[in-house]
């Protein structure tokens, strides 16, 4: 590759010397003595070309070195481009990085100089940075995978090998590290990985397009549940799945994914395998109409799993009741002087068990509810009835109740019908659990109004009380289970705190809901509404026309 | 136990549980005057209640053995107890269980815990309201 040209300075000091010669032998030198004359020459000469030749060699040597400085330029070019070098000394402080390791990494050398390279490297296995450590001491090279992070937070998987250095004294001097970006390839494999456990997933995972509902990719779960394979699934739709496919009722089934009303629909389908909960999305892409993905999943043991529960709720609150109803019938016959009469200490003694038995009747009750709220069994019977008529009922069964925390339970507002679609129990159990929580939550002489009023399309019944109130910060609480707002009454003790939520779901279930407002230290009201039916006032009105 | 007059209600109570019949018991004697059976199972209740001759039968529905609706459908089956009102007192009272039980033919439902005092008013209104029951009345008598 070297190659030293004859240059310019070569020809000029050739030409010098044989010119000198010239000059000499014209000089009469030559005429002197011949003999000498010619040594002259060819002295001269032979210097000339001794002393051209040792120009020319060292002019060959610093291009030589000119060349070898372009090339090392050049690998370095190179090794920038391909590797990231970091050298550390002693201390574990970097001391040096290469171009290429400030290009891939995004930081500056300001950055990285003078650290430990702990700060941007991460070690998923215990002890590995002690283990390198341990091993480039006793002088060994080591090589490996070493996750970098970058000046952004992201990560980059390098292969690094770190070979360490030392003085002439065989003192450790610290390490040199180069490492080769493997990111990519990682992310290949992690990719390859993902869709290894898609496909080997327990689920049922269909990929489909939106428009054509072709589908783009079935897991073996799917494959097998449609007994086609990959060369066959390809050329078929959503529709072939099942020869009685109704494609209306998918469509208006996906609707709500497709206008962005809903990220996911999830139903329920009896289907071979037992019951399956499906979950169908749709994934929006940039490049394209996008993805709708469907997951089956066998929920048969779930719900085995939900009926024991439900089963075992239902068990235990039944048993309790034997129990109860032995404990509050005993306690109220010792009450009504059964046994004989009781000194007033045991009676006061007595009362206060026989009321506890009470309300541990209603929380079974509770809980039975709530148990079937949860199950979606709570049933209801909706009949057009008169409001009017359920509220003086209510009325009527809590006056005892009111009596005992001496409040006068009283409705108003009652005039004229009011006709709504309820479930007359479910709509009594409503009222008692309000009007039992106003009588607590009252003064004694105090008293509970309940009034009704009609809107246009609705109406309101409000239980209202002149109690303690309740605080602002409590109010949202109260309808949530088992919480309870902290003023409780002092007379009644705390409830299970299920009874409001049990009148929230009640009046969903009724196609109204039901508001509270209150001022501590004044009382609270809380208003029922009710949708008005109608139909049943205007048949009612007629029948009183016609009658 | 009440002589047998004929002009007490003669009430067959089958329950399990001897606290509840116990309960039941001093209520019934202290609300009014009763002739009372109690058995603790349905097959005792089957064995006893044709030589009893009841106005009424206040059947549990939880029982170890023979549940209350199997008692009751054997009682339906013993010519001298077939039309006697029976009334299931029971912890279930969910609507469909109640439904359930009323459909059976039962004259009415109590629900347990219940109260004491006032369960013979309970069984004289519904018996009151089962014209049955009334004419049963001669029938008890001429056992």
């Amino acid at each position: 590759m070297t190659k030293v040209r004859f240059s310019t300075s070569h020809a000029v000091l050739i030409v010098a010397g044989l010119s000198w010669g010239l000059v000499l032998s014209s000089s009469g030198a030559f005429t002197a003595s011949p003999t000498l004359g010619w040594a002259t020459v060819v002295t001269s000469a032979v210097l000339i070309v001794v002393y051209s030749y040792k120009l020319w060699i060292s002019e060959k040597a610093k291009r030589a070195a000119i060349e070898r400085s372009e090339e090392l330029e050049h690998m370095r070019n190179a090794v920038d481009e391909h590797c990231l070098i970091s050298v550390v000394d002693q201390n574990r402080k970097v001391t040096f990085v290469n171009d290429g390791f400030l290009k891939a990494t995004g930081y500056t050398a300001d950055e990285l100089l003078g650290k430990d390279p702990v700060s941007f490297q991460i070690h998923t296995i215990p002890g590995q940075p002690e283990r390198i450590s341990r091993r480039l001491k006793s002088g060994q090279i080591w090589s490996g995978e070493i996750r970098l992070v970058c000046k952004g937070g992201a990560h980059m998987w390098t292969h690094t090998t770190i070979s360490p250095r030392f003085d002439r004294t065989g003192r450790f001097m610290g390490s040199t590290s180069i490492r080769t970006d493997i990111t990519a390839g990682k992310i290949a494999v992690e990719e390859r990985e993902v869709v290894s456990i898609l496909d080997k997933l327990l689920d049922n995972v269909f990929i489909f397009e939106p428009d054509t509902y072709r589908f783009k990719y079935m897991n073996q779960a799917a494959m097998r549940r449609v007994g086609w394979d990959r060369s066959t699934y390809i050329n078929k739709t959503v529709l072939d799945t099942d020869p009685n496919f109704d494609r209306d009722k998918f469509d208006h089934l996906v609707a709500p994914l497709m206008d962005g009303t809903l990220d996911v629909v999830n139903v329920r389908a009896e289907l071979d395998d037992g019951t399956n909960e499906i979950f169908v999305q749709y994934i929006r892409s940039d490049s394209g109409p996008g993805s709708l993905v469907a997951i089956f999943r066998n929920i048969s043991d779930k719900i085995e799993v939900e009926r024991i529960k439900d089963e075992f709720i239902s068990t235990v609150s039944h048993e309790l009741r034997s129990p109860i109803t032995s404990i509050k019938g005993a306690l109220g016959l010792l009450l009504a002087g059964a046994a004989e009469d009781l000194p007033a200490k045991a009676q006061n003694l007595v009362s206060i068990a026989h009321r506890n038995a009470d309300r541990l009747a209603i929380i079974v009750n509770d809980i039975l509810d709530l148990e079937k709220i949860a199950a979606g069994r709570m049933e209801f019977d909706f009949q057009p009835s008169d409001l009017c008529s359920l509220i003086t009922d209510a009325v009527q069964i809590n006056s005892g109740f009111g009596k005992r925390f001496d409040v006068t339970v009283r409705a108003e507002g009652l005039d004229e019908p009011a006709y709504a679609k309820i479930d007359t129990n479910r709509m009594l159990q409503v009222l008692t659990n309000l009007l039992s929580n106003a009588a607590k939550f009252s003064r004694p002489g105090g008293e509970v109004v309940v009034s009704l009023d009609r809107e246009e399309d609705h109406y309101w019944i409000n239980v209202r009380d002149f109690g303690v109130g309740i605080a602002k910060a409590d109010i949202d609480k109260i309808f949530d289970r088992f919480r309870q707002a902290d003023n409780h009454s002092e007379r009644s003790g705390k409830g299970t705190g299920l009874g409001l939520s049990i009148v929230k779901v009640i009046m969903e279930q009724h196609g109204g809901k039901v508001i509270v407002t209150s001022e501590p230290g004044i009382g609270s009201t809380f208003s029922l509404r009710l949708p008005v039916d109608h139909a049943a006032y205007a048949g009612q009105t007629d029948m009183a026309m016609v009658g | 136990m009440n002589d047998n007059t004929g002009h007490i209600p003669r009430i067959l109570h089958v329950e399990d549980d001897q606290d509840t019949r116990e309960i039941t018991a001093i209520a019934l004697e202290l609300t009014g005057a009763v002739t009372l059976l109690q058995c603790t199972s349905g097959e005792e209740a089957i064995e006893k209640a044709a030589a009893f001759g009841p106005d009424v039968i206040l059947l549990d529905v939880m029982m170890q053995t023979m549940h209350g609706p199997e008692v009751f459908a054997a009682f339906r089956q013993i010519p001298e107890v077939s039309d006697v009102p029976v009334i299931f007192m029971t912890g279930r009272v969910q609507q469909n269980e109640v439904n359930e039980l009323m459909s059976l033919g039962a004259l009415s439902v109590i629900a347990k815990p219940f109260e004491p005092l006032e369960l013979l008013g309970t069984i004289e209104s519904a018996l009151r309201r089962a014209p049955a029951a009334k004419e049963r009345v001669p029938a008890v008598s001429a056992c």
